[in-house]
């Protein structure tokens, strides 16, 4: 027997002793692609650190992050999950026919703040005396209802619709919900990511310019994208998106806070976000010029849902200006005047704007 | 540091087990102390002082003890003097800002809150010093004059964050003298996996499903409620016995044998039999310190009500620093009393399931009281219980099939079954198969609970750098 203890001890060491030997002698990873956030290296041992308790902070981080094979143990973990009857993980619903969707129930909403948020959008839009349009980008399992698990939640858009109809006075408010809901025979959104694809986006843009000057053009860009809801499951059993883009005309220019930048970024196409071959990303203001030669400027305050509509509206506006309001530090009412904008038009996926908190910056 | 953590694991207990067993036993307790202070001090290294303070102060006062042991009048004052000192800190640091709060409220007075963070494992502590200086007043057991002994016994990391409450006299002579064999060290670490096991794999995954139905404020179907309830009934019951099996394992790598704690308190076919199943150490120390020293039933039927009284309002206080606690310690006191009067005596007559059905229902709404530290929650709650917001509605169904599995394995869990089939195996198989068996079953179950903890560590953060 006493050999058996032995044994046993000896293997419930080396389990938990195993791990650690890996994270002291293997190479520290600074990066989870996945997780699009920085991984906690090996802390520097200081006696102010230690004091605070910041260095024992770190060290736990530090084993926790750099634990061997993480990733493979995070969809073991997934696998199991599912198995188990879960059909949400991370915050994201494993729907029918590979879609993975955002979890935002009706409870996710802040409707004060949605409403508050629609004031301010109402205000900034009546002092600039400009024509606007309101796009509230409805989540994909609000529209994709038929692929949620059964007895999933989604909030309810068609009330934010009417909401938000109540409270902007004059301003065009498309109800994206039927376009998008209209054109389902085509794939709308991505199944692994929570933003729409080349034909959402375009059926957006067919809903609030019906004239538009944009032919249906698309191009394949990328036929491996595993994106945001799919890091949020970890699934190994997700099939990868095809991402397509609209070709824009070769003289457009693109300035991002100053820089010139692609309008495309093709450098995605070896990161993970293929989605950031919209611009390359997020900025405070983009800039985009010369798509057309009609002289009309655009405005358009937005999240990252308008970086795939932009195309689209190049050939109908000479001037777009994009104000990503997390990070667009100036006065968005100069601008107005300052640029001649022509025309105003706000993007957003509702459930973000009901607890955004930066649209009182429109006031500055 | 907590023990469901990869730091915990991986690197504290192996360097631990290690130096523990390569320092010559005279060195042992003053290793384990040290261990200790560092465990304590991962999180809140301030609050090491506290603790050594205290230590120090309960072991002169026990000493003190010692020499006033002819003048009845100075040992007792001795005794006040560290019961006022330990009870005091626990005051302090606990309850202090509940105190002014309420003042503030009745009186539309304005004191500034201190907002000390609550000292981890204080109320367990305390408990285990004021558990050596009341016995060595009452002369039952031997004043200790080794400091690092007396340190050791109050910072043990296996039960300092959350029990077992070790009593002094548990574990006097264990303080001396201990000897581990492989068989106690592989039963140990067995049922620390056990622990480890119930709180990663049940008592966080089903607590995930009571956070997400405490977050609608209360106002829910019945049926939402109703499985938030549930929920929580489970979550606390892993999280707290796997708790206590880790520490209880923990405890006998180091050749300690540490009291049970629980008893499978949901098999329970009345409130009393629940109460001496739950929290086992607890209950038997406010019996022995409180209860009895009233006077406990031994002066007539009104002072045994108050005396109860006394007891389970403070059991209610010391789980936590808020009206529900204090509501939950009376609700106990108000069934534990009519169970007293006449209940128990007719539960005695009445068939095996009712009592069990009778019983968890009120454990279940127990749970409720307990876990809405939100006050203006705990209304709401039990109204949608009752249906006040009607039955179905929401995600409940949802949450009914997608976390079926998980319950299901949590009521079968919850109860003595597995031990029984475990012990009717292993009598089946033989001694050696059925070790063999159970070491594979908790090779398993280890990787498994790791496995988990690695997929909480998981976190993505999907707006930054954009």
């Amino acid at each position: 027997m006493k050999k058996l203890y032995i044994t046993f001890i000896a293997l419930f060491l080396a389990v938990i002793v195993l791990p650690a030997a890996f994270v002291f002698l293997g190479e520290d990873k600074s990066f989870s692609d996945n997780e699009n956030r920085m991984l906690q290296t090996a802390p520097e041992l200081r006696g102010d650190d230690v004091l605070s308790g910041r260095f024992q902070e770190k060290l736990t981080d530090y084993m926790s992050d750099q634990f061997p094979a993480r990733d493979v143990w995070t969809e073991l973990g997934t696998r199991l999950k599912k198995a188990a009857g879960f059909r949400d993980i991370g915050g994201a619903y494993l729907g029918s026919d590979g879609y993975y969707m955002e979890k935002i129930t009706p409870e996710d909403i802040d409707e004060r703040k949605f409403e508050s948020n629609l004031a301010l959008i109402n205000d900034f839009i009546r002092e600039s005396g400009v024509p606007a349009s309101v796009l509230l980008v409805p989540a994909t399992g609000t529209v994709m209802s038929d692929k949620l698990p059964d007895n999933a939640l989604m909030y309810d858009a068609q009330a934010m619709y009417d909401t938000a109809r109540g409270l902007l006075d004059g301003v065009n408010v498309p109800d994206l919900y039927s376009a998008l809901s209209a054109n389902k025979g085509e794939q709308i959104y991505y199944r692994t990511d929570h933003h729409w694809t080349w034909y959402g986006a375009y059926a957006a843009y067919r809903e609030y310019m019906p004239d538009g000057a944009f032919g249906a053009q698309r191009e394949l860009f990328s036929e491996d994208f595993l994106g945001t809801t799919y890091s949020k499951t970890l699934d190994p059993s997700a099939r990868p998106d095809s991402v397509y883009i609209a070709p824009v005309a070769g003289t457009v220019k693109v300035t991002a806070d100053g820089k010139d930048i692609d309008f495309y970024y093709n450098e995605a196409k070896n990161e993970k976000d293929k989605y950031k071959v919209f611009f390359g990303g997020n900025y405070g203001q983009t800039n985009i010029t010369g798509g057309c030669d009609n002289g009309k400027t655009l405005l358009i305050i937005k999240d990252s849902f308008a970086n795939s509509l932009a195309p689209f509206l190049t050939a109908d506006f000479e001037n777009i200006i994009m104000l990503d309001m997390r990070y667009y530090m100036g006065s968005a009412r100069q601008l107005v005047t300052q640029e001649g904008v022509d025309e105003i038009l706000f993007v957003a996926e509702m459930s973000g704007l009901s607890n955004d908190n930066n649209m009182v910056k429109l006031g500055f | 540091m907590v023990f469901s953590s990869t730091i915990f694991l991986c690197i504290f207990l192996p360097l631990v087990l290690l130096g523990y067993y390569i320092c010559p036993k005279k060195g042992r307790n003053l290793f384990l102390l040290i261990a200790s202070l560092v465990f304590y001090a991962w999180g809140e290294p301030k609050y090491v002082f506290l603790m050594i303070f205290s230590i120090i102060a309960n072991y002169v006062f026990g000493l003190l003890m010692e020499k006033y042991r002819q003048s009845s009048r100075r040992l007792k004052l001795m005794l006040v003097l560290s019961v006022v000192i330990d009870v005091g800190l626990l005051c302090v640091f606990k309850y202090t800002d509940f105190i002014i709060s309420n003042i503030n409220a009745a009186f539309g007075a304005n004191f500034d809150l201190l907002k000390l963070a609550l000292p981890i494992g204080i109320s367990f502590y305390t408990f285990q010093a004021m558990s050596y200086t009341i016995d060595v007043y009452r002369g039952d057991v031997k004043v200790q004059r080794n400091i690092i002994d007396f340190g050791m016994y109050i910072t043990m990391f296996p039960q300092l964050i959350a029990g077992p409450i070790v009593r002094y006299s548990d574990v006097e002579g264990q303080l001396r003298d201990r000897r581990v064999t492989a068989q106690d060290f592989s039963e140990g670490a067995m049922r620390f996996v056990v622990g480890l096991g119930k709180k990663v794999l049940l008592a966080n995954q089903i607590g995930a499903l009571w956070s997400e139905i405490y977050a609608l404020g209360g106002s829910s179907s019945a049926l939402m409620a109703w499985l938030g309830a549930i929920a929580f009934t489970f979550q606390i019951y892993f999280d707290f016995s796997g708790y206590s099996d880790m520490a209880i394992g923990l405890g006998r790598m180091f050749g300690f044998k540490f009291p049970e704690n629980f008893r499978y308190p949901y098999q329970s076919v009345s409130i009393t039999d629940f109460w001496r199943r739950w929290h086992i150490t607890l209950s038997t120390w406010f019996r022995e310190y409180l209860y009895i020293p009233l006077g406990g039933n031994r002066r007539g039927f009104a002072r045994q009500a108050l005396n109860l009284l006394i007891v389970w309002t403070l059991t209610g206080f010391w789980h936590g620093a808020g009206w529900n606690f204090v509501l939950w310690g009376l609700y106990y006191f108000a069934v534990l009393f009519v169970e007293k009067l006449f209940l128990l005596k007719a539960l005695d007559r009445a068939p095996k399931i009712l009592r069990h059905i009778y019983s968890l229902l009120l454990i279940v709404l127990g749970w409720v009281i307990f876990a809405c530290d939100d006050i203006t929650v705990l209304l709401p709650f039990l109204g949608s219980m009752f249906g006040a917001n009607g039955a179905l509605g929401g995600l409940d169904l949802y949450w009914l099939t997608t976390k079926a599995v998980l319950l299901i394995i949590c009521c079968v869990a919850s109860t003595e079954l597995p031990k029984k089939l475990m012990i009717s195996l292993s009598g089946r198989l033989g001694e050696r198969p059925a070790f063999i068996l159970k070491s594979v079953l908790t090779l398993l179950l280890l990787g498994l609970s790791m496995v988990f903890l690695i997929g909480d560590s998981y976190n993505p953060f999907l707006y930054f750098r954009f």
